[in-house]
């Protein structure tokens, strides 16, 4: 964590479907509840990570790399949270 | 919840049940005897002595051939005595359809054993079917549950909740916009057949609901007739709950949830409130998606596949 309390992990998508609905919900609902804000950039483009619709406009397919930053009391619990999803493959193959 | 099950009816009952078109030959004092089977038997195999397969628990149907071939045989002796035997089985009564004539010894029997012996206007086939509309009802298994019934563009909407979530409120703002009223706080509902669950008010006075602050009022006056019905098979189940930051509300919608009652299970949603939420839209909207579903249509489902497929296009790429 730096001194402004941002907390960045670059993380790819293993799962075979990609980030559809399922994984997605996980992961907002993963986090939505934490103190902090929380974003999912893919290329330039960045969603807020607690609005499910936003996650899913992502298409983030099977090796996509994404970036995790959160800012806030929370934050880093927030980036482990989403890491440890991801790399789970969200229970998927 | 309170399970409850009428376990019988009278024979007398089946009198008041206009459109079955029965009268009292004789038995008159057996029309307190319960019927406790919503099934009928027609005796044939019994008329000839063989009562090995009779349910003596349910209600006996002579047809013409049955009340021809008693009629011509009124006055073989081995004949009473099967009919003897039939009567004091323990059947509810013995029903006479298309308006016949009951054949010696019927009444004489009917009446000795004191077992009600009726008479129906109307065909076999006709008759049978209405009885066992009647009696499937009348003896389906009963479960109280608290809550607002309504129909929701046909879709039958329990609304559960703890008391003071609004349920009152929301079925108000339904019947705004349209939607039906069936009963509010006490709601009986019944399986018939088992398959499908049929919910209706309990109280004397139907159609009253009670609005805090303001009290009692009649649905039927205040919206009209149009904006209420007797009963509602229950397709739905929508429970409201005051927000809560600790529950996973559904987020996608993919996955269907149920609740059961009465071994029933009926699509069921868990609903948060919280002020600014419009309760009755998002009700009509789960009304809808019932609907579709119903029909196939699944739009959450819909939505990942077509997700799913723009991924894997992109990966192609």
């Amino acid at each position: 964590m730096n001194e402004t309390g941002t907390v960045r992990k670059e993380v790819v998508i293993l799962n075979a479907l990609g980030l559809h609905a399922r994984p997605a919900a996980l992961l907002v609902q993963a986090v939505s509840n934490l103190n902090c804000k929380i974003w999912i950039t893919k290329d330039d483009y960045t969603v807020n990570a607690k609005s499910l619709m936003g996650v899913l406009t992502l298409v983030a397919a099977q090796g996509s790399a994404l970036v995790i930053t959160a800012k806030g009391e929370d934050a880093q619990r927030a980036v482990d949270r989403v890491v440890e999803l991801v790399e789970g493959k969200f229970g998927e193959e | 919840m309170t399970v409850r099950r009428t376990h019988s009816i009278s024979v007398g009952f089946l009198l008041e049940l206009e459109n079955l078109g029965l009268t009292v030959v004789a038995g008159e004092k057996g029309l307190s005897r319960p019927i406790t089977s919503a099934e009928a038997n027609r005796p044939a195999i019994e008329l000839f002595g063989i009562f090995d397969y009779l349910q003596p628990d349910r209600v006996q149907i002579l047809g013409s051939g049955e009340t021809a071939h008693i009629q011509s045989r009124s006055t073989d002796p081995e004949m009473e005595a099967n009919l003897r035997r039939l009567f004091s089985s323990g059947i509810p009564c013995c029903v006479v359809t298309n308006g016949r004539t009951p054949p010696s010894p019927l009444p004489q029997l009917a009446e000795e054993i004191g077992v009600p012996l009726l008479v129906s206007s109307h065909n076999t086939t006709r008759f049978t079917k209405r009885l066992w509309e009647h009696l499937e009802r009348a003896l389906a298994p009963v479960v109280i549950e608290r809550g607002v019934l309504m129909d929701v563009y046909n879709i039958g909407t329990l609304i559960q909740g703890d008391s003071g979530v609004g349920k009152s409120e929301c079925a108000l703002e339904l019947m705004e916009r349209g939607h039906t009223f069936v009963a509010d706080d006490l709601i009986e509902v019944r399986s018939p057949q088992e398959s499908r669950l049929v919910g209706s008010g309990r109280g004397i006075v139907p159609y009253h609901m009670e609005i805090r602050g303001i009290g009692i009022i009649d649905v039927s006056r205040i919206f009209g007739p149009r904006s209420i019905r007797g009963e509602k098979q229950i397709d739905l189940i929508v429970e409201l709950q005051d927000w809560n930051p600790d529950v996973e509300y559904e987020r996608v919608g993919i996955v269907q949830r149920y609740k059961e009652l009465l071994n029933v299970k009926v699509p069921y949603l868990l609903i948060p409130v919280r002020p600014g939420r419009n309760i009755s839209t998002i009700i009509e909207i789960a009304a809808v998606n019932q609907k579709l579903i119903s029909q196939g249509v699944h739009m959450a489902a819909e939505f990942d596949r077509k997700l799913i497929q723009a991924m894997r296009e992109q990966t192609q790429r």
